[in-house]
């Protein structure tokens, strides 16, 4: 297999760096980053809700808002929400707050590639900072055909260049996927060799993420 | 919720260590243990859903070690709260919580209908809470179960701030380091809320500022960390 760019193999991932607690006023806050992808998630909840029309009466609203790095949200951004939040809403315990919000900010420091991964993997690591009840972590990772080679974590460059991106999601207490969003061409084959592939590299981050939340709690 | 396939490890073998949501405790092999903060019984096992230490200091009780900063009530804390509104049945506190709590004008010491207590929208109050679930509003009162005041009720003068749950709950401690040490060198008159409130009254400004961020810095200290920053306070004073 080719190398690549930056000298990596095609299922290497980028160097993985997690700080917790940065934001003072958050309830739960993490800065995470992927290489120079890096994104900082802050969590406000449970809280009583904001727009009364959102309030459930059986569980906690779950909000997601994701901004990029530079300038307004658009309707690409929209979809990462919605994927975010369907990764989130699996594994909070939301029947424990009923009537109530949680909301998660994503913001985008610095764009290289695979964002989406880092911000639920950052997602993760903040909802267990600020204490919100949840059944499972989980963690993403983002899988693109480059030249015909699959490759694990592509930087910005790579996307550019790539056939197809997927974000794979993955829960820890269950095998298979949570939940995947895709662009671009492929075949069914394809797919399912990333399918795979997504499993050992969202191990991997689960590993990272268990060894930084074991060193922070180490007494 | 898909279960862990047979725990071989026990329970007693996870106490003491750090544990993440999803991770499986142990099968319930006593059915007289009672589960506390941050653990949930999913079917024949019990589950973590909180990241912190599994704490056993009694063969009954298990629970998870962690901190956060957003309160969530819960029955018989003692909570510092905010009076926000007053009705003629009673008060609306703000504790932190994601709803305000409710204080009735008879859950004071020697209340009556004819004398009412008379705190003032702003007033800050140290109450017991008696109800707290998730599906209703919670509601506190100002009296201890023997019907008396013992510390509960308005709350004058002093300062409010605000700290983690955790280190609210380290200053309830009866041997915590921090509020020993401080109180040789000074005198002050304190009150801790669970849901992450302290009010403190000293002598001057100063001294509540000191102390404030004193207890603030104090989070993560060992004792003599503790016993080096009061003594370098100490000139200040």
């Amino acid at each position: 297999m080719a190398t690549r760019k930056d000298n990596r193999s095609s299922n290497q991932l980028r160097s993985i760096s997690s700080e917790q607690g940065v934001l003072v006023r958050a309830d739960g806050s993490c800065r995470f980053s992927q290489g120079n992808s890096q994104v900082m998630v802050a969590i406000y909840g449970p809280m009583e809700v904001q727009r009364q029309t959102k309030e459930l009466i059986d569980r906690a609203y779950i909000e997601v808002i994701y901004k990029p790095r530079s300038g307004i949200a658009s309707p690409a951004d929209k979809e990462k929400e919605k994927y975010i939040k369907n990764c989130v809403e699996a594994a909070i315990l939301s029947t424990l707050h009923p009537r109530t919000e949680i909301s998660i900010v994503v913001q985008v420091l610095n764009e290289d590639g695979s964002i989406v991964s880092t911000a639920v993997n950052a997602a993760c690591l903040a909802l267990i900072d600020a204490g919100i009840p949840m059944k499972n972590m989980i963690a993403a990772t983002t899988i693109a055909y480059l030249d015909g080679d699959l490759i694990l974590d592509p930087t910005e460059k790579e996307e550019k260049e790539s056939s197809s991106i997927f974000t794979f999601a993955i829960h820890s207490q269950s095998d298979g996927t949570l939940a995947v969003r895709t662009k671009g061409f492929f075949s069914e084959d394809e797919f399912n060799h990333a399918s795979e592939a997504s499993q050992g590299a969202c191990e991997r981050v689960f590993s990272f993420l268990r060894r930084s939340l074991e060193k922070k709690y180490a007494e | 919720w898909k279960m862990d396939t047979a725990s071989t490890e026990t329970m007693e073998s996870k106490v003491g260590k750090v544990v993440l949501p999803g991770d499986t405790i142990g099968p319930i092999t006593d059915l007289r243990i009672r589960l506390g903060p941050g653990l949930l019984q999913n079917q024949e096992n019990i589950v973590a859903t909180k990241c912190g230490i599994l704490r056993n200091p009694h063969p009954k009780y298990y629970w998870i070690d962690s901190n956060q900063k957003r309160y969530v009530p819960s029955i018989e804390d003692m909570v510092i709260g905010l009076v926000t509104d007053r009705h003629a049945e009673g008060f609306k506190v703000n504790i932190g919580g994601a709803f305000a709590g409710s204080l009735a004008n008879l859950s004071f010491e020697g209340a009556t209908k004819k004398n009412k207590p008379n705190i003032q929208i702003g007033g800050i109050v140290y109450g017991r809470i008696i109800l707290a679930n998730k599906d209703m509003e919670p509601e506190l009162v100002c009296i201890s179960a023997r019907n008396k005041a013992e510390g509960y009720g308005e709350l004058m003068g002093g300062y409010v701030f605000q700290c983690s749950i955790g280190l609210s709950y380290a200053l309830l401690d009866d041997e915590c380091p921090i509020l020993l040490e401080l109180g040789r060198v000074l005198p002050y008159e304190i009150a801790v809320g669970m849901n992450g409130r302290v009010w403190i009254k000293a002598g001057t400004p100063k001294h509540t500022s000191i102390i404030a961020n004193a207890i603030l810095n104090s989070e993560n200290m060992t004792l003599d960390q503790v016993k080096a920053l009061v003594r370098k306070l100490k000139p200040f004073l």
